[in-house]
């Protein structure tokens, strides 16, 4: 899905700000994205949770 | 619903597993992005080491086990307005006129994908995936501030609808030396 990039640099320039410009300006009703229930494993319980993981 | 479990990549080091984590992440496919698994493979450990990003990898129950079904990768970035930049167009991007403020904090969604192996793609979503880091973001966000999430993806009519027409994300560049795609949104687009 995504990839690259934690190396490179981004900039607004006279070539791309009409787009960043728009994207900004957008009214838009916020997107409600589709979260399943998830939990964080502790680090407390990190070691039973290995022991379940299929490696 | 599936219900998932986040395993934060830090936790494996604090507790010095890291020959865990290669465990984990051995099976790991990802066969339309090769990159996706180079990364989780041979980088994210050192990046997260070094404070450049962090990786999450999502568990799902299968089968009475717990299996690696994706991850995601999130990093600070800087974006940098042009000094000639004109004042109203820096207002909607900094929420500033002043030409001293040239630099935005992102958050940078650098790798997310799923894992192929033996068909855990399916047990989770693209859009959960996305939500896992946005969760993340926006709890970030809440302690450093922070407007923008911006992500980067192939070249692909099924990634470009994915993140334009589902997400709401903005195409603003495209990278053709790597063919790839830059999108960006505010955060506050997003509800979790």
């Amino acid at each position: 899905m995504a990839t690259i990039s934690f190396e490179k640099n981004f900039y607004v320039t006279a070539k791309n700000v009409d787009k960043y410009a728009a994207a900004f300006s957008e009214k838009m009703k916020p997107k409600k994205v589709l979260a399943s229930n998830s939990t964080e494993v502790k680090s407390k319980d990190l070691d039973s949770f290995l022991k379940l993981v299929k490696i | 619903m599936q219900e998932y479990e986040i395993i934060r990549v830090g936790g494996l080091i604090e507790k010095e597993r890291e020959s865990s984590y290669h465990q984990l992440v051995a099976d790991f496919s990802c066969p339309l992005n090769n990159d996706l698994e180079h990364f989780l493979k041979n980088t994210a450990i050192e990046n997260q080491k070094k404070n450049i990003s962090r990786t999450n990898l999502v568990y799902a129950s299968f089968e009475k086990q717990k299996v690696l079904v994706g991850y995601y990768s999130v990093a600070i970035q800087v974006l940098t307005l042009e000094d000639d930049i004109s004042k109203s167009i820096r207002k909607k991007i900094t929420g500033f006129t002043d030409l001293h403020k040239n630099n935005v904090p992102v958050f940078l969604i650098g790798q997310m994908g799923k894992n192929f192996y033996n068909g855990y793609n399916k047990l989770i979503s693209g859009e959960e995936l996305f939500a896992q880091a946005i969760i993340d973001i926006k709890e970030a966000q809440k302690l450093v501030g922070g407007r923008v999430v911006m992500i980067e993806c192939k070249n692909d009519e099924k990634l470009k609808h994915f993140y334009n027409n589902a997400l709401g994300l903005r195409q603003i560049e495209h990278d053709q030396e790597n063919d790839l795609l830059t999108y960006v949104a505010k955060i506050s687009n997003f509800q979790v």
